[in-house]
């Protein structure tokens, strides 16, 4: 089943997958979701602090860029 | 012997997934072509799902000077962040991604670059300037950071392989770079653009230490004869008795038979005679 679940993630034709065993694919797959949700969550931090030092006078249009309404 | 550019791969392996790599030491049995598509299926997942958010940074970017972005970006971004979106933001800006690099110090490239997407190395190595990738190259090796090194090998144009060989001094550092290279095709190709006295001379550095010996080793039995044997020849055949007998012994006692029965029999008839002359052999 673990296994399955990483196909879903990484794809199909990934192999390798096959050589692991569930445990192994259970580890990395929970890896994997957790790197990938930091992955976002270190960018968004990092923008949002950034946006702070952007001139008062293009805060507002890189903001909206950055996170348009309802993003 | 323990496979040097396997583990390599998995050390890229769990920088992508942020742990330790002794975590992903187990998959070292899978060999290093296996780990290596690993590593490249997940780090793109990873790089996939933060492209709607990169693709609203380079919408962004175009309202900042390039001055305050680099200014904004060595003191706020964190270089796995900055690294992560210079590449998306040079894919989409080719034109702007060299005055923007030209402004950031070589040591907060160096930090960024263990980080950058591959695909987008592929795509921005070419057009990049060796002025500013350089340095960046001898800060990594300065650091000893092979395997991050060794990530740009394959991307690297020729011209930027020249300016390399000129502009980058430590060849210790650039056979430790080369071993982790996983593509020896491609290392094939850069020997052949080197100056063959350069290519010696990294190749005499083998003999430096034991680790570096090994290394070499490691190297020269991945690769076909035709390069090996050169190679081979350039390193052992510098040796005199006393030093052959030492570098032979370390690499038995470290279970590299298969590579050095590899690389004796590249080499020409007069070395390899002299070789297996010798009171430990193979």
């Amino acid at each position: 089943m673990s296994k399955e679940n990483l196909r879903a993630e990484l794809g199909k034709d990934l192999k390798v997958i096959d050589e692991l065993t569930d445990e192994e694919a259970a580890e990395l797959l929970e890896m994997f979701d957790a790197a990938r949700t930091q992955a976002m969550d270190d960018l968004v931090a990092s923008l949002n602090e950034s946006l702070k030092h952007v001139p008062r006078v293009l805060r507002g249009p890189v903001k909206l860029a950055l996170f348009p309404k309802g993003s | 012997m323990s496979d040097l550019v396997t583990r390599a791969q998995v050390e890229i392996l769990a920088a992508s997934l942020h742990v330790e790599p002794k975590r992903l030491a187990h998959l070292e049995r899978l060999g290093a072509e296996k780990v290596e598509q690993l590593q490249r299926r997940i780090s793109d997942k990873i790089f996939d799902h933060l492209d709607p958010m990169f693709a609203r940074v380079n919408k962004a970017s175009v309202l900042v000077p390039n001055a305050l972005v680099a200014k904004v970006t060595m003191a706020l971004i964190p270089p796995l962040v900055a690294g992560r979106a210079a590449g998306s933001i040079g894919v989409a800006h080719p034109g702007r991604i060299n005055d923007l690099l030209a402004r950031l110090t070589p040591e907060f490239m160096a930090d960024c670059s263990a980080h950058l997407d591959p695909r987008a190395v592929a795509i921005l190595a070419p057009q990049m300037p060796p002025e500013v990738i350089v340095p960046v190259a001898n800060e990594l090796l300065r650091r000893k950071d092979y395997v991050t090194a060794s990530r740009f090998i394959e991307s690297a144009p020729d011209d930027l392989v020249r300016a390399a060989e000129t502009g980058i001094p430590d060849d210790e550092g650039l056979l430790r770079t080369a071993v982790l290279t996983p593509s020896v095709e491609r290392l094939g190709e850069i020997v052949k653009v080197l100056p063959w006295e350069r290519v010696e001379q990294i190749t005499r550095t083998a003999g430096n230490s034991d680790e570096t010996l090994l290394a070499a080793t490691s190297l020269l039995g991945r690769m076909d004869p035709e390069l090996c044997g050169p190679l081979a020849t350039a390193f052992f055949g510098s040796l005199d008795d006393k030093e052959l007998d030492k570098a032979l012994a370390t690499i038995l006692d470290n279970g590299a038979d298969a590579e050095l029965r590899h690389i004796v029999a590249s080499v020409p008839d007069d070395l390899r005679e002299r070789i297996q002359a010798r009171p430990r052999t193979v």
